[in-house]
């Protein structure tokens, strides 16, 4: 019944027409014939582009039958538009989930929230679900939502319960040109052939192999595409990951600085930093820790259901988050550990090395794993190498001053000019200050270069999200881009200028103090743009935009 | 022994918190199923939808089509499906407001309201005679509630000019259809659709405004489709030929398909010749409507008018329908008659698959043509013909000479007349002027000039707003009754819930008004609720066009609806109108009419130099007086927009989802949402007229078709401008 329905766009609307007895009597309400699925075949909907009016009958009836609220649309009709007037082509595209073969919500899912039905549904179980959002972003179709008042991510289940109690889908069921429908596929043709997932203003479906079958008008313009697609809108800023990303990195990057200096140390090499220094050092390791630790409790503040968070790290097996979340929390740990081991072992050399050493490792698989999470398809400037560069650059910048930074802290002289520490880093640093200092400036240079790359729109997936992000950068977010490169390129002045003269005394504290106060924040506005500035794919919106 | 000892354990709460729960949180919960499910019609636009709504209760909690009724055979569309979200809306009426000294609304009893509202009449009357009141009822009632509120105020309170905003919407197809056939009523059906090998839709965006028909164009797919619309539409995507023409060309188009047709010998000459008078007239008035010209002015190639033209002639069945494109003209009445005489010259009336067919927009605006006492008396009855007034008289036990003489002034004439000081008073019954008359700034003039202003509704609108009496009335869902469709089927409309607070249905009201007159037993006799209404009315509708007296309730429920004329010997209904080609004119014929096109009063200029264009959406109704409360809806199409082509777009910097403003001679809008589109032509703009926050009506022309009174909503010139 259901399977011909969709290329019949002739078809008689269903029900008994004209049919003798009582108008309204009660009855089922609709039971299509339906077969049971045969071993390797799924359920997917079908959709006639040609039979589509665009009267979003189906959104609404989606959303009365899941009682979604306002703004958690699980299915949507978009509109594409090509050619010109007269001969304007226009045309909705209805799309719920797509059930995909390779889900990409299910991949990266933290907390194994997600699961392939034997029916080939990919369901989403709310109770699993932290509300991290990161299927919201995998997902090139945009079905995954975010429900605020529940914390967690619910999308459309191709009404299971109805399928099971041998009724259409809610959507399909209200579709008054039968545009929509459900039918069976052989998973392992489709797999081997989905082009009919394919259609304008749609994703590339080898991405995801979306089982959604289009049947798309032959005549379309060659320039038919999304009505939204062209319309660049600022991003959430995600202000929990901006400070779980900018502090993991910080923490880490200062866990390698003072690993190397006090490893310099250890190994006595010249220029390395005297006994005097390792109240410093201790004092390094305490804020890499303390920055560790705190980039961790920002990151609840992220998810809709925090106190399930621990359950994000049930993926291990696929989920890069699953991976960033054990190995940065294991960071935190063995920091605080190290310093722990350090502060208690006194004076001496330090006794953590093995200790701090691991714990550099952990941080750097860690920064690793949480640069390689954005490597989304469905996030083409995310999508690039320059992800996990810009993200370790980062901890070259921030880790070296932050160490340098510990040293003053540790040993503040009473003489510096406004009250502030005597620049006495540089001398008890030794000369490692200059490498560290180095470390930075090549930090804050392939960061700005990352930052000239993404703004280039070079990079990464191709196509026209990237060329959105590229023109929000270039557009209201400029400013924001002159304050980042601005910032950068005179700490990276400061920087040089150290790796010149370390200067020490109390002018070198007020350069120190300068560097870290542009740096700072430029960092700052560096990862802001980079969460705003992202552009997803979807399926083709209404002109409204993201819904 | 005890009971065992209970530990006090962690809370769900907290286990749902950790993840620990059972559960999946506290809103996951799917709505409750119904207890029991109302049968009732659609109260939205005029398909007629058959559909139940379900009850939980006491609340209504679900709706779904009924999928036994002929019409939509149980799907719905956007609004339908959501309807039952409107009445547990909020901005509902749930008390009588009266307005203070201090200008302040403030709930009063009934008694109070009933007071000011009578009183405040009866003096205006008393003081200024019968013309100073006026009523502006809707096409949103019962016709159990029309045909009361006819009599009430014509009878009862004796006014001479009462209306409804079926004037801004049908009025150009009762007057065409009177020029051409001699009296009202749609000829053909939604079967017609089906079976006609032409459909020819004219201004008709059945795609947006009327979802539930296009299954019908999709089930006969043999048929040719020509769309007629200056965008390109949803509908226009449906067609095998969108004639795309300029704004107000569709006389010129169809006079040059008629000359088409005429040459090409596609004319049923047997059928003009004994069925219509006019044809030689009509005839030499195509003379000079050759393609050139048609092409020239209609902004479409003469090739594809040839096309349409013979598609239509050499259709063995032909339909052509129309909407507000053809009926929102100064030359609305005309253009309608046109349409006829294209259907009679091709002996496309009264047979299946062949008619001309208005496809209306309010879900009862035919039940308050058929017996709402506005542009006739009940039953198509005519003011001035003394044998109507007679019979009337008769049926209802009264003096011809009780019944007014004249029909009073049409809806736009009411608004001159308060302009003009003779009207002091109004009665605003389920009609929101400030948003849906044409030339906002005047109409508000108007309402503010007025010594008493009664506004009944369901909801707070910014008609009530300015009210000095509100009278809180129950809505769809709320009430018993029946709706008459576009194809002339009066289908049940049903009572699934209470009114909320205080709020009465239309009828209740109208009955304590009666009361208060003391003309209830007169007028009313024996009167106890909608049943006895429809009882009488069917009786009185005995004989006429829209004949009742063989409809009952619960034939009406069991059937599905029927369709007018449904004497008592014949309760089947009847699907079309004029199969014996017999015509209610003085001569038994049908009427051809010449029409010659005139230019838009208001082209494009160098201060204004773009066409309006206005129109609706398929996620909103009307004002959105209901639409707009329903939050799955308003999400769908939240705001106004403007539709501008990309090269006007390139001219004034414009891109999609900025903000621009418009103004014309009249108004402007100061913020309308840009939406950059290639579905309308370089110097047209369209807008939807839905939106108070945005209301295009500030900048229409208030020009009106001199015979229907139908505002011409659909070209002025504008300027847009980026904000």
């Amino acid at each position: 019944m259901s399977s011909p329905a969709v290329l019949d766009r002739a078809g008689p609307p269903p029900g008994p027409v004209g049919a003798p007895g009582p108008v309204g009597a009660p009855g089922p309400v609709g039971a299509p014939e339906r077969l049971p699925l045969d071993a390797g075949d799924q359920v997917r909907f079908t959709f006639a582009m040609e039979s589509c009016i665009g009267c979003h009958a189906c959104e609404v009836a989606c959303a009365e039958e899941n009682s979604t609220p306002v703004g958690v649309a699980w299915r949507r009709v978009g509109e594409v538009e090509g050619g010109s007037f007269p001969r304007t082509r226009r045309h909705s595209v209805s799309m719920g989930c797509n059930h995909c073969l390779e889900p990409a919500c299910l991949i990266g899912c933290p907390t194994n929230a997600y699961a392939k039905l034997a029916s080939g549904i990919v369901a989403h179980r709310e109770s699993e679900c932290v509300g991290c959002g990161y299927c919201t972003w995998t997902c090139p179709y945009e079905v995954p939502k975010l429900d605020p008042a529940k914390g967690v991510v619910t999308k459309c289940n191709l009404c299971q319960p109805r399928l099971e109690a041998g009724e259409d889908p809610a959507c399909v069921s209200a579709c008054p040109t039968r545009a929509l429908g459900v039918e069976q596929v052989d998973s392992a043709a489709w797999r081997a052939d989905h082009s009919g997932a394919d259609g304008p203003g749609l994703p590339d479906s080898s991405l995801t192999i979306s089982t959604t079958r289009l049947v798309v008008p032959d005549d379309l313009p060659p320039d038919t595409g999304g009505v939204d697609a062209d319309r660049a809108r600022l991003g959430d800023p995600h202000w929990p990951l901006v400070a779980l990303t900018l502090l993991s990195q910080a923490a880490v990057g200062t866990m390698w600085a003072t690993t190397a200096l006090a490893l310099a140390a250890s190994l006595g090499l010249a220029g390395a930093p005297g006994a005097d220094a390792r109240d410093g050092l201790v004092g390094g390791l305490w804020a890499a820790a303390a920055a560790g630790g705190v980039a961790m409790v920002a990151s609840l503040f992220h998810l809709g259901r925090p106190g399930r968070a621990w359950k994000a790290v049930r993926n291990l097996r696929r989920s890069w988050l699953s991976r960033e979340v054990v190995l940065l929390s294991g960071f935190a740990g063995l920091a605080a550990i190290a310093a722990a081991a350090a502060t208690v072992a006194g004076p001496g050399r330090s006794p953590s090395l093995g200790l701090d050493t691991g714990a550099s490792l952990v941080g750097l698989a860690g920064l690793y794993a949480s640069g390689r999470l954005y490597r989304v398809p469905a996030r083409p400037a995310w999508d690039s190498p320059r992800t996990i560069v810009a993200f370790l650059a980062t901890a070259a910048v921030l880790g070296p001053l932050v160490a340098l930074a510990a040293l003053v802290a540790v040993h503040p002289g009473s003489d510096g000019p406004l009250g502030m520490g005597t620049w006495r880093a540089g001398g008890l640093a030794g000369g490692g200050s200059r490498v560290l200092a180095a470390a930075a400036a090549a930090g804050l240079l392939l960061g700005l270069a990352a930052l000239g790359h993404l703004v280039a729109g070079v990079g990464g997936r191709p196509g026209r999200e990237l060329e959105l992000t590229s023109r929000l950068l270039r557009g209201p977010l400029r400013l924001l881009v002159a304050a980042r490169v601005t910032t950068g390129l005179a700490g990276l002045a400061g920087c040089v200028w150290t790796v010149v003269d370390p200067l020490p005394g109390p002018l070198g504290g007020l350069r120190l103090g300068t560097v870290l106060a542009l740096v700072g924040p430029g960092e700052l506005v560096g990862r802001y743009l980079f969460y705003v500035s992202v552009t997803s794919m979807t399926a083709a919106r209404g002109w409204w935009g993201p819904r | 022994m005890g009971p065992p000892l209970r530990l006090p354990g962690p809370s769900e709460g907290i286990l749902d918190w950790l993840g620990l729960g059972t559960g999946v949180g506290p809103s996951a919960t799917a709505q409750p199923a119904p207890t029991e499910w109302v049968v009732t019609t659609c109260g939205y636009c005029s398909v007629g939808c058959g559909m139940e709504i379900g009850v939980r209760g006491g609340a209504a909690v679900s709706v779904r089509g009924d999928r036994r009724h002929p019409v939509n055979r149980g799907r719905l569309c956007p609004k339908g499906l959501a309807e039952h979200h409107t009445i547990a809306a909020e901005g509902r009426l749930v008390s009588p407001l009266g307005r203070q000294p201090s200008g302040q609304q403030v709930p009063v009893t009934w008694d109070q309201a009933l007071d000011q509202m009578v009183g405040g009449i009866t003096h205006l009357v008393e003081d200024h005679g019968p013309g100073s009141v006026a009523v502006l009822s809707t096409g949103q009632l019962v016709t159990e509630e029309f045909y009361a509120l006819g009599k009430l105020a014509r009878l009862g309170l004796g006014l001479r000019h009462h209306d409804g905003n079926t004037t801004l919407c049908m009025a150009s197809a009762v007057s065409g259809y009177k020029a051409s056939f001699g009296a009202d009523g749609p000829p053909g059906c939604y079967a017609d659709l089906e079976e006609a090998d032409c459909i020819l839709l004219v201004g008709a965006n059945l795609a947006d405004n009327h979802p539930l028909l296009v299954p019908r164009l999709l089930a006969n797919p043999d048929a040719t489709v020509i769309v007629v619309d200056p965008r390109v539409t949803k509908t226009a995507m449906l067609a095998d030929l969108h004639l795309a023409v300029r704004p107000r060309t569709d006389i010129t188009l169809i006079n040059g398909m008629l000359k088409v047709i005429v040459e090409a010998g596609m004319v049923d000459t047997d059928y003009v010749e004994a069925h219509t008078e006019g044809y030689p007239a009509l005839v030499a008035s195509l003379e000079g409507f050759d393609l050139g010209r048609v092409a020239a002015e209609c902004g479409v190639a003469g090739e594809e008018v040839r096309r349409a033209a013979l598609a239509f002639g050499q259709a063995p069945r032909a339909v052509a329908a129309w909407t507000m494109g053809v009926n929102h003209s100064v030359q609305g009445t005309q253009t309608v008659t046109l349409l006829n005489s294209l259907c009679l010259v091709t002996g496309n009336v009264g047979r299946p698959g062949g008619a001309p067919f208005s496809i209306t927009g309010q879900c009862n605006a035919m039940g308050t043509r058929e017996a709402g006492f506005t542009a006739s008396m009940p039953g198509y009855r005519s003011y001035d013909r003394p044998e109507d007034r007679a019979e009337l008289a008769g049926l209802w036990g009264i003096e011809e000479a009780d019944l007014p003489a004249e029909r009073g002034r049409a809806y736009p004439d009411i608004v001159e007349g308060i302009l003009d000081g003779t009207i002091r008073g109004l009665w605003v019954i389920g009609t929101n002027p400030p948003v849906s008359f044409p030339n906002r700034h005047r109409l508000e003039q108007a309402l503010a000039r007025l010594d008493l202003l009664v506004v009944q509704d369901g909801f707070h609108t910014p008609t009530t707003d300015l009210a000095h009496v509100v009278l809180p009335a129950a809505i769809w869902g709320e009430k018993d009754g029946t709706y008459t469709n576009s194809e002339r089927r009066v289908s049940r409309v049903r009572k699934a819930v209470e009114p909320p607070g205080l709020a009465r249905s239309d009828l209740e009201i109208f009955m304590a008004v009666a009361d208060r007159l003391g003309c209830r037993q007169r007028l009313f006799p024996g009167w106890a609720g909608p049943a006895d209404a429809f009882a009488e009315w069917a009786r009185v509708s005995a004989g006429r066009p829209c004949d009742y007296s063989g409809m009952t309730y619960q034939g009406l429920e069991s059937s599905g609806g029927l369709q007018w004329p449904c004497p008592a010997g014949a309760p089947g209904g009847t699907a079309r109108l004029y199969p014996d080609a017999s015509f209610p004119t003085p001569s038994g014929r049908a009427r051809l009419w010449p029409v010659m096109p005139e230019p838009v009063s208001e082209g494009p200029s160098a201060a204004f130099p773009l066409v309006l264009n206005t129109g609706r959406t398929v996620e909103h109704w009307h004002t959105r007086t209901k639409t707009g409360r329903v939050g799955v809806l308003e999400a769908l199409a939240p705001e106004a927009w403007v539709e501008v082509s990309p090269a006007d777009a390139r001219r004034l910097g414009l891109a999609s989802g900025d903000r621009a403003r418009m103004t014309s001679a009249r108004g402007s809008i100061d913020s309308v949402l840009v939406r950059v589109t290639a579905t309308v032509r370089e110097g047209e703009v369209f807008v939807p007229f839905h939106y108070d926050e945005a209301c295009v009506n500030r900048l229409t022309l208030d020009e009106f078709d001199p015979v229907s009174r139908e505002p011409n909503y659909k070209q002025c010139a504008v300027r847009l401008e980026r904000t």
